[in-house]
């Protein structure tokens, strides 16, 4: 470790931090953020009992599915919570008093997401004698159950889990959350750390010479900037760590606000968070700073005789290579994406490909910037002096503005093909829903019966009646899943959905068949066709062997699998019944009948009834806002960052036009037409690398190339971007004009 | 010290400037010497090579025993800081560092234990005060700025002892005081001035002067006089 934290480095840190406060905050941030994703992913329900609190173990079916994947060596266990209880026979209760040191065992129900089995309880709530410690009892009650295969037997804590199924699957939920969102913090971190890095290495190019002239050797500058990233990451991580568990907290209860974690829930809270947020900002500040830390350590000493640097104005042909090669290799995962059998496959290389058209920009970004001054020229000759003092310290410095460039485009190409991505998704969506549901009317209400549907059935010049209720079934897609769908009873469903079927028959779906949407049915996921034999898994665990009898690929409006009503009842948990009846025929006045007859029932045309999935849908969409917020925070960070220290380092430059008679006017304004080009390119490049990722993304999920963008929403990412950039500019420029007189001019 | 047949070339091809042109020099131990020239003549490109800042294209420099050009680059940085003092024209010393943090860095980069004495003991040797000491380099003067860069080259008591335009940012008289306490301090190490001041030869053993990256002509014991008359010969002969 010799050599690590030089102490002209820390005295240097110490009494000019300003090159390096731009790294800090990046730090900070992506401290915060990871911090905040730890302590969402370890929330938990504090005191959960409940009901429960008096018993001393609790026996119920086993609620996880637990499903062996693959065959003989790649054979690999799986699991996943149960949102429904299996149910247990009530005569187990007596079973279980007899065991030594029970006081007494009930059977109990009546729990959400309970059995409506004749027969069957939930779970039993098993009392200890006095004196008798509830784990014993539970040691016990597992013997007397040979080994206690097929039951979840808890105590303490653990029996809340029991009391409220949705806990765990929701805490699961949570802990997926906050899984998707910290792979992309890291990576955002460790672009937005290289960026400010190397700017803040560039800024102190003098002292590093000057350092090498009396002797330091390449590997001491180099060490000691790693040494200061290291010291950065400490503090930074130190700094996250408190804003992280408040926004953890906060987050927490956003996110049990919306189902996706349980009510209650309270963010993880544990000194180790401090340990996870200095160790990962340690790493990823001395990672996205290694390029940065060799370039200080090859600061040429005869710099140090020299007034300016002789900045190397094109980049390293290395740099250029690499460059064209990330170009080249996002057009071969483009194709290669939409090559792949399966959308499974296909969205799984959407980051990859995201990420290669990011680094193809921000290392291609200097040839960017000299194209786009050389296409600027015609604006020398309207801008006046200041438009051509900028273009000219532009394209003299095309490296240098593309450090300013780069995160502009960057924000737009993440932020940009995340948020588009979404919204046509949705859009794509609503759409679909237009397409799919052909019932001449829709019932709906909480309380759609066999009975109602028999009655629709029953009317003069009906054509078809379908009951859907939503269910979630396990499957191996290739790993165990949940997948969303619709368990459909009546028929045909020809009159009243038009799914698109590309194979197989919809007309009816009899027990032991199954219906899935090509996305599912693809190579990457289930890997069925028509005839295929399947075993997927009804909410309580029961499997359900069907054959493959439809595909079909209008799938974002119903979900990706249909099953006959009859056979998931019973299994889901709830009163069988529907939340909505397709009806095609009929007449008005027979279906008022039915509505008169079953109170809190609604009949409704089919675009109002899709109109309303469409706000559901949008409500739905929390977790995708969550998720594009701390993209856009991180990427506003970044760009505000390199603005900022950007501005800054040209105090030189300002003094001497000041001097050289330009007025305060004139160098705002030169400032300013260099935020313009900065914003306009790196809007452009931005653009051009988050389109390739969009309009894949587009494809695969709707099967347009057509993206749904909003004019509204573009141009508003347009205009916060170049405000931020513009901001970020021009109030530093305020700022270091003001404090210091003398820089003002004129 | 000694350069033989030093040849240093920037760029390639047509664009290619040539800023030493096969120059052969010798520099007595405890020699004081001043390189002198009209600007663009190549004296600055000379002391980069000679101090091993700058590869030379060709050539070889020998500095206190060792082939500089033969040396890796980390002995070179290590050679730098054990053997040689550098003073610069202006911007010599680290603003963050304190003005005995900067006297001691050669030291500290050698990982040497340095005392307070030792480095009192070098600043009161330029004629600096223990109260400036503690202070940031952008307090002092520019003379005192000079006189701490002075103490810093002199700390590892050098073999060898580079000054560029050391007096470049002064005024005369400042400057001569920079240049008498270099003579004074500098104790048999060979010293090589860079300047293009013909006052600051009066304190050299002597003059060598380059034009267009050749060593033009050498004077020993040169005089003020002489050597503005030589630097203005050179220099119109530089606008013919």
């Amino acid at each position: 470790m010799r050599g690590f934290g030089q102490h002209w480095m820390i005295a240097g840190l110490r009494r000019n931090p300003g090159p390096v406060i731009g790294t800090l905050v990046a730090v900070t941030a992506a401290a915060t953020l990871t911090v905040a994703a730890a302590s969402i992913a370890g929330a938990h329900v504090p005191d959960p009992p409940g009901r429960l609190a008096s018993a001393s173990v609790v026996v119920a079916g086993r609620t996880e599915l637990d499903v062996t994947i693959g065959s003989g060596q790649n054979a690999q266990p799986e699991g996943m919570p149960l949102p429904v209880y299996r149910g247990v026979d009530a005569s187990l209760a007596q079973r279980l008093a007899r065991v030594p040191g029970a006081a007494s065992a009930v059977g109990e129900s009546g729990f959400p997401g309970g059995v409506v089995r004749p027969g069957e309880v939930d779970l039993i709530a098993v009392t200890a004698r006095p004196g008798v410690a509830p784990g014993l009892l539970a040691a016990r009650i597992t013997a007397a159950l040979h080994g206690g295969k097929g039951y979840t037997i808890a105590t303490g804590a653990a029996r809340g889990d029991l009391a409220n199924l949705s806990i765990p699957v929701e805490q699961a939920n949570g802990q997926a959350l906050a899984g998707a969102i910290l792979p992309a913090v890291i990576l955002i971190a460790l672009f937005v750390l290289a960026g400010t890095a190397a700017l803040s290495v560039s800024v102190r190019w003098r002292r590093f010479a000057l350092i090498r002239a009396v002797g330091a050797t390449r590997g001491q500058v180099r060490r000691a900037v790693l040494g200061e990233l290291a010291l950065l990451g400490v503090a930074g991580g130190a700094l996250g760590c408190l804003a992280g568990v408040v926004l953890g907290a906060l987050g927490t209860r956003a996110l049990a606000a919306h189902q996706l974690l349980p009510a209650g829930s309270t963010a993880w809270l544990s000194p180790w968070l401090l340990l996870i947020a200095c160790g990962s900002s340690v790493i990823t500040a001395a990672l996205g700073g290694w390029f940065a830390a060799r370039r200080a350590g090859r600061t040429s000493p005869a710099q140090a005789l020299r007034e300016s640097r002789t900045e190397r104005k094109w980049p390293h042909p290395v740099r250029v290579l690499f460059g064209l090669a990330a170009a080249g290799g996002s057009g071969t995962l483009t194709v290669f994406m939409l090559s792949q059998k399966g959308p499974q496959d296909e969205l799984a290389l959407a980051l990859p490909l995201l990420l290669a058209c990011m680094v193809a920009v921000a290392l291609l970004g200097p040839l960017l910037v000299a194209l786009a001054a050389w296409l600027a020229r015609p604006l020398r000759g309207v801008g006046g002096p200041s438009a051509r003092m900028a273009l000219a310290a532009i394209s003299g410095q095309p490296r240098r503005t593309a450090s300013a460039v780069i995160p502009v485009a960057l924000a737009v190409a993440m932020v940009g093909s995340v948020y588009f991505a979404n919204q046509s998704i949705t859009h794509a969506t609503a759409a679909q829903q237009a397409d799919t549901v052909t019932a001449t009317r829709v019932l709906s209400g909480n309380n759609l019966t066999s009975a109602t549907l028999r009655q629709a059935q029953a009317l003069p010049g009906i054509r078809a009646a379908t009951g859907l209720a939503p269910v979630t079934i396990g499957a191996t897609d290739p790993n165990l899943d949940q997948v969303y769908g619709e368990a459909v009873t009546g028929g045909p469903l020809t009159q009243v959905l038009d799914l698109a079927v590309t194979s197989g028959s919809l007309v009816t779906l009899a027990p032991g068949q199954i219906a899935v949407s090509t996305l599912e049915a693809g190579a990457g996921a289930m890997g069925v066709r028509v005839g295929s034999r399947v075993t997927v898994y009804l909410p309580d665990g029961t499997p359900y062997r069907a054959t493959v009898s439809a595909l079909y690929s209008r799938s974002l409006a119903t979900g990706d699998v249909l099953i006959p009503g009859s056979v998931a009842a019973g299994h889901t948990g709830t009163e069988p019944g529907f939340t909505e009846i397709l009806v095609s025929g009929g007449s008005a006045s027979g279906m008022a009948a039915i509505a008169a007859a079953n109170p809190g029932t609604r009949v409704e045309s089919p675009q109002v009834y899709n109109e309303q999935s469409d706000e559901a849908t949008a409500q739905n969409g929390f977790a995708n806002n969550l998720l594009f917020g701390v993209l856009a925070l991180l990427a506003s960070v970044a760009l505000v960052n390199t603005m900022v220290m950007a501005t800054f380092s040209r105090r030189r430059l300002v003094a001497l036009l000041g001097r050289v008679g330009a007025t305060r006017g004139q160098v705002a304004a030169m400032f300013a037409w260099q935020a313009l080009f900065v914003a306009v390119t790196g809007i452009v490049a931005g653009v051009a690398a988050g389109l390739v990722t969009l309009l894949a993304v587009t494809r695969v999920v709707t099967g347009s190339w057509a993206p749904y963008i909003a004019p509204g929403d573009a141009l508003a990412l347009i205009a916060v971007v170049t405000a931020l950039t513009a901001g970020a500019t021009l109030i530093p420029f305020r700022v270091m004009t003001r404090t210091q007189p003398a820089l003002a001019a004129g | 010290m000694e350069l033989t047949e030093v040849t240093k070339r920037y760029g390639r091809g047509r664009g290619a400037v040539i800023a030493l042109d096969r120059v052969s020099l010798s520099f007595p131990a405890g020699s004081f010497t001043a390189v002198l020239g009209v600007s663009g003549s190549g004296k600055s490109t000379l002391l980069q090579c000679a101090a091993g800042l700058e590869r030379p294209t060709s050539g070889r420099v020998h500095l206190a025993g060792s082939d500089l050009t033969s040396l890796s680059r980390r002995r070179q940085a290590v050679l730098r800081r054990r053997r040689v003092g550098f003073v610069f024209q202006d911007l010599n010393l680290v603003p963050e560092l304190s003005v005995a943090e900067n006297i001691a860095l050669p030291l500290r980069l050698d990982h040497r234990w340095v005392g307070r004495g030792d480095i009192r003991q070098a600043a009161s040797r330029v004629g600096l005060d223990a109260s400036q000491l503690r202070r940031l380099p952008a307090a002092l003067s520019g003379g005192q700025q000079q006189r701490a860069a002075i103490a810093r080259a002199l700390i590892t008591r050098p073999e060898v002892i580079f000054a560029d335009e050391p007096t470049g940012a002064l005024d005369p008289y400042t400057g001569a005081g920079v240049l008498r306490l270099l003579r004074e301090v500098a104790h048999g190490a060979t010293v090589v001035v860079v300047t293009h001041d013909p006052q600051a030869v009066a304190f050299c053993d002597q003059a060598v002067f380059l034009h267009a990256g050749r060593v033009d002509r050498k004077l020993p014991e040169p005089d003020p006089a002489t050597v503005a008359a030589v630097l203005n010969e050179l220099g119109q002969r530089g606008q013919g």
